[in-house]
């Protein structure tokens, strides 16, 4: 039988030190410290692994997205790049030029199985420029089936007129909680 | 290897996969973390600048937006955040805030089609964020939430 983790998937935004061992009264066996700090992990070590985990894992980004519209040739983003929490690429369309939706699962499963909700709260969007000239890239989360659940985020990339930028090359960045 | 109730605290490093934590285990545990400490984010906002209520708030003091900075309205557009000068840790350390960097993104809704936000690190605790978005070709200052991000 495998083991159930204490606490959360870290994208739930729910662990605190205890979920990692951390006790705020934690103590060594009968006072008795580390003998050895080369083999031994003390009560002391162990609580500050926890709290820092702890402290990181709350805003640590949930997924960042390396990609490429596709206008010259309408057709979905080109995803160069992927890192995540949990699950692979999300699915991107193409909505115009320089603007595009990805689509993420509403929920995912850890390392162990234990699946949860994963609900979009902030993200950034920064176009990276491959050519002079001012561009800017703005985002838009939403809760597209209307389930109390953000799994939403459209991009736009526009230069300093306003108009829509073909091509444009995004990172984004995005939290759950 | 016997653990639990049979050794408590300090921990032995040793042991199996399944019932102790390697020598190695540990040595990743601790260099991964140490790693992922020093480019975590202290918080992240979103965010209306137009509104003094934070929409959510990721901190490494808190989650919720119980936790969040006092967001003040200096305008259209214009809004400043002003965290506490320190937090206390789960182990009631208190800790000093003292922010160096941030990013910020606007967002995009209804009849404003495009928005961006510049920031200023006004103090060790206190960031001033703008936004804008292009209107007939010019960057008029326009409310819109915000996601933002600081170290």
């Amino acid at each position: 039988m495998s083991i159930t983790p204490t606490g959360y998937p870290v994208w739930v935004r729910a662990n605190g030190h205890t979920a990692y061992g951390g006790h705020i009264n934690k103590t060594n066996y009968q006072s008795v410290g580390t003998i050895n700090p080369r083999t031994d992990l003390s009560a002391e070590n162990l609580c500050r692994i926890a709290a820092d985990l702890a402290a990181v894992a709350r805003t640590a980004p949930f997924s960042v997205v390396a990609f490429q519209c596709n206008d010259a040739v309408p057709a979905a983003p080109t995803v160069s790049k992927y890192f995540a929490m949990a699950g692979t690429t999300p699915t991107g369309t193409r909505n115009g030029d320089g603007d595009i939706t990805f689509v993420w699962p509403e929920s995912f499963a850890d390392d162990y199985g234990i699946i949860a909700n994963a609900n979009i709260v902030a993200a950034v969007a920064t176009p990276q420029q491959t050519m002079a000239g001012m561009l800017f890239a703005s985002v838009q989360i939403s809760d597209a089936d209307a389930d109390g659940i953000n799994e939403t985020v459209r991009v736009r990339v526009v230069d300093a007129t306003g108009a829509a930028v073909p091509d444009a090359i995004v990172s984004l960045t995005t939290w759950t909680g | 290897m016997p653990l639990g109730g049979f050794a408590p605290c300090p921990l032995p490093l040793g042991g199996t996969v399944l019932d102790g934590l390697l020598v190695e285990q540990h040595a990743r545990l601790s260099t991964d973390l140490r790693s992922i400490v020093q480019t975590a984010p202290f918080a992240v906002v979103h965010f209306n600048t137009s509104s003094a209520t934070p929409l959510a708030y990721l901190g490494q003091n808190d989650v919720g937006v119980l936790a969040a900075p006092t967001i003040t309205s200096l305008g259209v557009g214009d809004a400043r955040l002003l965290w506490d000068v320190s937090y206390l840790d789960e182990y009631d350390n208190a800790w000093a805030v003292d922010l160096s960097f941030a990013v910020a993104c606007g967002e995009f809704a209804g009849g404003v089609q495009n928005a961006y936000a510049v920031v200023e690190l006004e103090t060790a605790q206190q960031i001033r964020v703008r936004t804008y978005s292009i209107v007939a070709g010019v960057p008029v200052a326009t409310d819109v939430s915000v996601s933002l991000v600081v170290w």
